[in-house]
């Protein structure tokens, strides 16, 4: 009990004295001893702020991303405040060790950079490989040509298969929110690989053991990219001092915890001012081509899903309000109300997936799918319409047609339909409209449609704002036009209307 | 031409039409007149089932149209209607009215079936509206039309129930007068009116109806000025 005392005693003054130095606490600071840094007590950092989600420039308008964070985490728990310096890359390397102490900017590790500095241990694994089915032909780079890809939006293997179709023009890209709507595709031989990174991608090799395999990225000269931080040469205590902050900040989940923040999420960024988003979102590369593409896409399948949606929807009405000679409802109308209740007592989205990976597995075309699943959507609705619309008509119309000597059907067709038609064009005209609103959820089918891709470019320039608030209003233009030629058009009707 | 035996009609429980005995010959023109309710309009529409009789027989020119078998289109080609309300087909012109069943139903040349109807819509003054859509014209214009829409099929017999009940004096005047016409052509007529003066002066036998049944039936005169039954007394006591 004594000894304890005396040596606490000396302990304390060991730490008075070292406090009276300056070194801090003995236990975390002590390690500060070996090494020095250019300003005292501050790790100065370089970096270039634009390799997002690395380092970026946020929405404070300082840099931020991973790295910045990590690098951050990694200067406490050297007890060190760490402060960004926002550089140009080609000079990072030249500034370790005068300019800065450690550069730190999605720095892949190479030979010739170790010429100029030494690296800490990596930090991160950037490996990008391909999965294909287990009887593939697919096994490097080349092999990729004329083939249909796919890859996750936003990932780096979405990077890689862009390269990949800028080299291979016959190349098809298909990219998706999950991974697994992607692997579902190339098991049904719609895509014939995939592009991602290694740690799922072995998760589904072995789920699909005798379906699936991975073929490492470096056959499709994918380089593994090990990001590590650079600092001087030849100064091991400092390596030593980060290398040790590296694993500590490993150890207790801190980096995970970045991780997740920056490369496992999307990161969302309104950095820069309106005019730069907007010209990032919109002009850069031509990208107001992308939305306008959309909305051909987003056109054309409520277009031709309203034809069917029409053509389907008026058979539908017919064989519902249909009767036999007794005065009763025969079968087919009863299957005309189930099919009609289904469909609309179901969300679109889960027919869309249903006809894609169940009904039509085997097709391909996904336009094809999205708008015979809308044409059979929209048929229920259509029906509705219409069968009011011919319950609109007064009897005395039927009547009329009938004792001339036309049959029902000939008075519904000449007659009574064309009637309800013109009655029921203003809805029909609304239906067409939240048709293609609707149209909206075929991103889930690969289909890159308006709202798809404003995600991808969101994705692309980690800035949702401008391209969803960008897409809103080309549909709202869009929609606001369509509905205000309904309204002149029911105007017109309702000027030649009918007694 | 037309001849009814036995006819009943029940709507749900309500015996509308209590057994009906009935012949129309040829080119004769019949008024049926009655109390509200009393089953002439469900009468009318049995002759050319577009309400179904409960029981009886009904035969149009030897064929028995109560008969399932028979094409119950085919003779009505042949039996048209006229109605209160005219149901003009609402998404046709005029011209297009007349001409649609002739076209379709008898296979007559666009041009034929054109210039028919023409002729036709020149007897009623009316081919300035040949173009005009059925809810630009009045109500006298619309029924007369009506009634040139039948004449275009060549019908046999046309069932006219209250044509002019839903026009103001004047243009009944105007329909009323193209029937009188038309019954002096020898078309057969079965006319469901009020009109007490189209009955004495046009038609070639009144049927009194009441409570869905056939109470009298006479000549015009012998009907008003000589009424045999109480029922009918105070009908004609009510009315005129
Ligand atoms: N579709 C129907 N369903 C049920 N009852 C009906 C129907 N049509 C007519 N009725 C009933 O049958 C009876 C006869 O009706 P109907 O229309 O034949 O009379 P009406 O003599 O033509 O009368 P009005 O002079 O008012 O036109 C009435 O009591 C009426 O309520
Ligand atoms: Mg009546």
């Amino acid at each position: 009990m004594k000894m304890f005392k005396k040596n606490f005693a000396i302990l304390t003054i060991c730490c008075v004295v070292l406090e009276i130095f300056g070194f801090g606490f003995l236990g975390l600071k002590a390690r500060a001893l070996a090494f020095e840094t250019i300003n005292e007590g501050v790790l100065t950092v370089g970096t270039e702020a634009g390799f997002p989600p690395f380092e970026y420039v946020g929405e404070d308008g300082n840099p931020t991303g991973f790295d910045i964070e990590f690098i951050k985490a990694v200067g406490e728990k050297m007890g060190l405040k760490v402060e960004i310096q926002d550089m140009d890359f080609n000079s990072l390397v030249a500034s370790v060790g005068t300019k800065v102490d450690v550069a730190i900017a999605g720095m892949t590790v190479t030979e010739e950079r170790k010429l100029a500095v030494d690296f800490s241990e990596k930090y991160y694994d950037a490996e990008q490989c391909v999965i294909v089915r287990e009887n593939s032909n697919i096994r490097s780079s080349s092999d990729l040509s004329g083939v249909t890809i796919a890859a996750q939006l936003g990932t780096t293997g979405n990077i890689l298969a862009d390269e990949i179709v800028e080299k291979y023009p016959e190349t098809i890209l298909r990219t998706y929110d999950k991974f697994n709507n992607a692997v579902n595709d190339l098991r049904a031989e719609r895509v014939d690989a995939i592009i991602l990174d290694k740690v799922p991608a072995r998760t589904f090799e072995k789920i699909y053991k005798d379906e699936l395999k991975t073929i490492p990225g470096d056959e499709f000269d994918f380089e593994i990219e090990k990001y590590a931080i650079a600092m001087p040469k030849n100064n091991p205590a400092l390596q030593n001092a980060i290398n040790n902050a590296i694993a500590e900040v490993k150890d207790d989940g801190t980096y995970d915890k970045i991780l997740d923040k920056y490369i496992n999420a999307d990161i969302s960024s309104d950095s820069k001012g309106l005019w730069e988003q907007f010209v990032s979102s919109f002009i850069e590369s031509n990208r107001f081509v992308l939305y306008l593409n959309g909305l051909l896409v987003s056109i054309e399948i409520a277009v031709f899903a309203a034809l069917i949606g029409l053509a389907l929807g008026m058979v539908l009405a017919l064989m519902k309000i249909a009767k036999n000679r007794k005065g009763k409802r025969p079968i087919f109308s009863y299957i005309a109300d189930f099919y009609i209740d289904v469909i609309r007592g179901t969300p679109l989205v889960l027919q869309l997936l249903i006809m894609w990976f169940i009904v039509m597995q085997s097709s391909k075309n996904g336009i094809l799918v999205a708008t015979l699943t809308f044409g059979l959507n929209s048929a229920a609705y259509v029906a509705e319409i219409i069968r009011s619309g011919i319950l609109a008509i007064s009897k005395g119309q039927m009547e009329a047609g009938i004792s001339m000597g036309f049959s029902k059907i000939q008075t519904m067709r000449y007659i009574v339909l064309p009637q309800a038609l013109k009655n029921s064009l203003p809805s029909l005209c609304n239906e067409f409209i939240s048709l293609l609103k609707e149209t909206a959820i075929v991103g889930y089918v690969a289909l890159s449609d308006l709202t798809r891709v404003a995600n991808q470019i969101s994705s692309a320039t980690y800035q949702p704002f401008m391209p969803l608030i960008g897409a809103a209003l080309i549909y709202f233009v869009v929609i606001k036009l369509l509905s205000s030629l309904v309204k002149m058009l029911e105007k017109r009707l309702n000027k030649y209307d009918i007694c | 031409m037309i001849s009814v035996k036995n006819l009943e009609k029940y709507f749900g429980e309500t015996h509308v039409l209590k057994n009906i005995n009935c012949k129309v010959g040829d080119g004769e023109t019949i008024v049926i007149v009655g109390p509200s309710g009393s089953g002439k309009s469900t009468f009318l529409r049995c002759l050319n089932l577009l309400e179904t009789p409960s029981s009886g027989k009904i035969w149009f020119d030897d064929v028995e149209i109560t008969d399932p078998s028979n094409d119950i289109s085919k003779v009505r080609q042949k039996m048209n209607m006229v109605f209160q309300q005219f149901n003009l087909y609402n998404n046709l012109t005029v011209l297009k009215n007349i001409t649609l069943a002739p076209i379709k139903l008898k296979k007559v040349e666009k041009k034929q079936a054109e210039k028919e109807a023409m002729a036709l819509l020149e007897q009623i003054d009316l081919s300035d509206k040949a173009s005009a859509y059925p809810s630009q014209l009045s109500g006298g214009q619309r029924q007369r039309v009506a009634i040139v829409r039948s004449l275009a099929m060549k019908p046999k017999v046309v069932l006219f129930d209250e044509p002019t009940s839903a026009l103001d004096p004047e243009m009944t005047a105007e329909v009323l007068k193209a029937m009188e016409k038309l019954s002096q052509l020898g078309l057969t007529m079965i006319c469901v009116t009020h009109e007490m003066e189209f009955a004495k002066k046009v038609a070639n036998r009144v049927i009194f109806m009441e409570d869905g049944q056939i109470v009298e039936e006479n000549q015009p005169n012998e009907i008003f000025s000589n009424p045999q039954s109480e029922r009918l007394k105070s009908f004609l006591s009510k009315i005129l």
